[in-house]
């Protein structure tokens, strides 16, 4: 049975007037995303299906050529190997040192504020600039790291950590989580701080402190936020591009390829944006799946959980 | 007698009035996209563009200097579209061929052969935007890529700098044997390694192999025995320690390989020209006391092939979208002519295209010599090649001072690409 108030709560929610006002303010926002993401989304997927070098005038419709190539192209399977191992790093490494990182901060209390803008530090600093920083610490003859491998007397570790195939990668991913776990940190102690104070009062008087305390409160409670994180983590992992193209160019060879440093070289430094737009395509496409499964995937668990809330 | 000076007046008032109408054109705007960003080389466009407007004063130049990273990609984009600039700098080469293909590129050729503008340039490089007979472009700087060597380091080992590839492979062992790295290379951005390559297949497979590769003579692929024997000879270096340690991972732009040079580990370097100017900035005593310059070294029973070198330069072009080519084909002429190509030594270290420059800078002047007594010059692969296999070149070529891929699979991987989409 409906009553008034929830009558009255139907009809106000969808207020013609109130939508068209709710439209108007929306507009400006959904316009510039239409025009410059959505539009450019479809654009790309129409240049996916010819032959065009980017700058002619020519352009040939090939059909689903470019994507049959892609899948040939050993190319951007090496650079989906690495994106992969770039997404399991950061899904492995990122949130669970954010996370050690917020407790630690959350329990220090007095200056935290100093520790937090410290670590925090790597997130502001320019990727060209973090870039040249740790290509300086890599340096396998001037660097700080093979320095200090010498002094504690670990001189046969020293190796030229960007030069080889072998660590390249590697080295490249521990400046990725360098720069991004701050980000992480940042948004676990924002989740953190939401969770109420009688909460872990009660479960103290139950007896849940130290551990226990946080697996059976902290963690339970924090799983939004920590889907978020692993969320923003799992597609900026597949689509990442500035730090490789810094430190790297993709090298050596081809083994710090990520399927955007390889779609650049293709398409833009090769003029093959036909080509290069249907890596585009395909990167979209890797990383709508690889959400969804995520997404599906962690769904039941955190209903659950909210339930439990 | 005041009527016939009012007379007078209005008459010279009248004549001046004509005159100036005469005079007056419709103002004009020309865009020029380069890659200078550095005051002092962008102080050199600004001359040539001040002495520009003494001549042709309603004409309104924007000089826009872009990063060299971001440039390309800010081109391809414009000139994909209709914002493209009217002048912009570009390095010839099979990637300047792109945009001619695409009928983007006025052709100068009538205001270099009746027009005289490239008449200061040196004939040796002016063709490096000259397609068919045709041209696309002039020269207004060049680089070359010889030897940079500490020559305080060869005199304490009492060593010759090599004039035969056979020497160099000597000198290497003895600078090894003492401790040092024969060649600083930093090959982090991959085409440093490039121009080893480059002159060792031209060494071995002379000045025409390029050329008959590029246009696909019968016979002539990637694949060649040249380019097999470089890369055979380079992972040999490789192995017997003429570079340094992981050199794919050490920068070059950044610094990484000069310091080797300025900390009196490594002996020598091979990169472009535009070192010069990197190391009398950052180390202006080193410069002074032990920078010495030297071409690459000739084959054993060939002498001569010491003049045949690797170098390019910067070339200015004129897009075909541009509404006042009159002023643009102009503007060209400053930037390329001697006054230019002076500013461009003195104030920025860079080599001028015109020929019978000297210098009184001992490394710019052996600079200087190499040029001069050049007898060929092949273009970097990475400016020259076609666009799709540019890096691959680079990648594959990396790939062999790292001793991850084998001459024969780098060779052939350029021959597939190259039979797959010529």
């Amino acid at each position: 049975m409906v009553t008034n108030s929830q009558k009255l709560l139907y009809k106000k929610k969808y207020d013609p007037k109130e939508q068209r006002m709710a439209f108007l303010f929306v507009f400006p926002a959904l316009a510039v995303y239409g025009l410059y993401n959505a539009f450019c989304v479809f654009m790309t997927f129409f240049y996916s299906f010819h032959k065009w070098t980017g700058i002619s005038q020519k352009m040939d419709f090939i059909g689903i050529q470019n994507y049959i190539n892609a899948f040939q192209d050993q190319g951007l399977m090496l650079a989906l190997r690495n994106n992969i191992i770039l997404v399991v790093v950061s899904l492995g490494v990122q949130i669970p040192l954010g996370m050690v990182l917020a407790l630690l901060l959350a329990s220090i209390g007095r200056g935290s504020k100093f520790f937090r803008t410290v670590y925090f530090m790597p997130m502001l600093l320019s990727t060209v600039a973090t870039g040249l920083l740790w290509t300086y610490l890599y340096d396998p003859y001037f660097g700080l790291i093979n320095a200090v491998l010498n002094l504690i007397g670990l001189s046969s570790w020293a190796t030229a950590w960007l030069g080889q195939t072998k660590t390249a990668l590697g080295a490249v991913l521990v400046v990725i989580c360098w720069q991004y776990t701050p980000q992480y940190m940042v948004l676990l102690r924002a989740g953190m701080a939401g969770i109420p104070e009688d909460i872990y009062e009660a479960a103290a008087l139950d007896g849940a402190i130290g551990v226990r305390r946080f697996f059976m409160i902290t963690l339970p409670l924090l799983s939004g936020t920590i889907k978020t994180c692993a969320t923003l983590s799992l597609v900026g992992s597949l689509k990442y591009f500035d730090l490789i193209y810094v430190m790297t160019k993709g090298g050596p060879g081809n083994a710090t390829d990520v399927m955007a440093t390889y779609m650049y070289k293709r398409g833009f430094v090769e003029f093959n944006m036909g080509y290069g737009s249907s890596l585009a395509i395909f990167m979209l496409m890797v990383s709508l799946i690889l959400t969804t499964i995520f997404r599906t995937a962690t769904r039941r668990d955190y209903s659950g959980l909210e339930a439990a809330k | 007698m005041k009527p016939i000076l009012t007379l007078c007046l209005a008459f010279i008032l009248l004549f001046g009035m004509t005159a100036v109408l005469a005079e007056t054109h419709e103002p004009v705007t020309l865009t020029v996209w380069h890659t200078s960003i550095e005051d002092n080389r962008k102080a050199v466009f600004d001359d040539a563009i001040a002495r520009f407007n003494q001549e042709y004063p309603y004409v309104t130049v924007n000089s826009i200097a872009i990063e060299n990273d971001t440039y390309k990609t800010k081109l391809v984009t414009a000139m994909g579209s209709d914002d493209s600039p009217d002048l912009f700098h570009n390095w010839g080469g099979g990637w300047l061929d792109a945009f001619i293909q695409e009928g983007l590129v006025y052709n100068i050729t009538d205001a270099v052969v009746n027009g005289g503008i490239a008449d200061e340039t040196s004939p040796s490089v002016r063709d490096l935007a000259c397609y068919n007979g045709e041209y696309y472009g002039l020269p207004y700087v060049v680089t070359i890529a010889p030897i940079f060597y500490n020559k305080t380091i060869f005199e304490e080992l009492g060593l010759e700098f090599p004039k035969t590839m056979s020497e160099m492979e000597k000198a290497c062992d003895t600078l090894v044997a003492n401790g040092y790295i024969p060649f600083a290379l930093g090959n982090s951005p991959k085409w440093p390694g490039c121009l080893e390559l480059i002159y060792r297949s031209m060494r071995y497979g002379g000045t025409e192999l390029f050329s008959k590769v590029y246009n696909h003579e019968e016979g002539y692929t990637f694949e060649n025995e040249a380019y097999i024997r470089a890369g055979q000879a380079i992972q040999e270096s490789v192995k017997k320690n003429y570079y340094p340690v992981g050199c794919n991972g050490i920068a070059n732009d950044a610094g990484g390989s000069r310091m080797l040079l300025y900390s009196n580990k490594a002996a020598m370097l091979m990169v472009t020209t535009s070192a010069l100017a990197q190391i009398r900035n950052e180390n202006p005593e080193w410069y002074a006391s032990n920078l010495a310059v030297a071409p690459y070294p000739a084959l054993d029973d060939k002498p001569e092939t010491i003049h045949e070198i690797v170098g390019g330069g910067y070339v200015m072009s004129i897009s075909e979208s541009c509404k006042n080519k009159e002023e643009a084909v102009a503007l060209l002429k400053y930037f390329c002519d001697a006054q230019s190509g002076k500013a461009w030594m003195d104030n920025a270290s860079s080599l001028p295209p015109q020929s019978g420059v000297t210098s009184e800078d001992p490394p710019i002047a052996q600079t200087l010599d190499i040029i001069n007594n050049a007898t060929f010059s092949q273009n970097y692969f990475d400016q020259a090649l076609r666009a799709d296999l540019i890096e691959l070149h680079k990648d594959t070529t990396q790939a062999l001072f790292g001793l991850d891929m084998t001459p024969e699979e780098a060779a052939r991987k350029m021959a597939e690409r190259d039979a797959e989409t010529k």
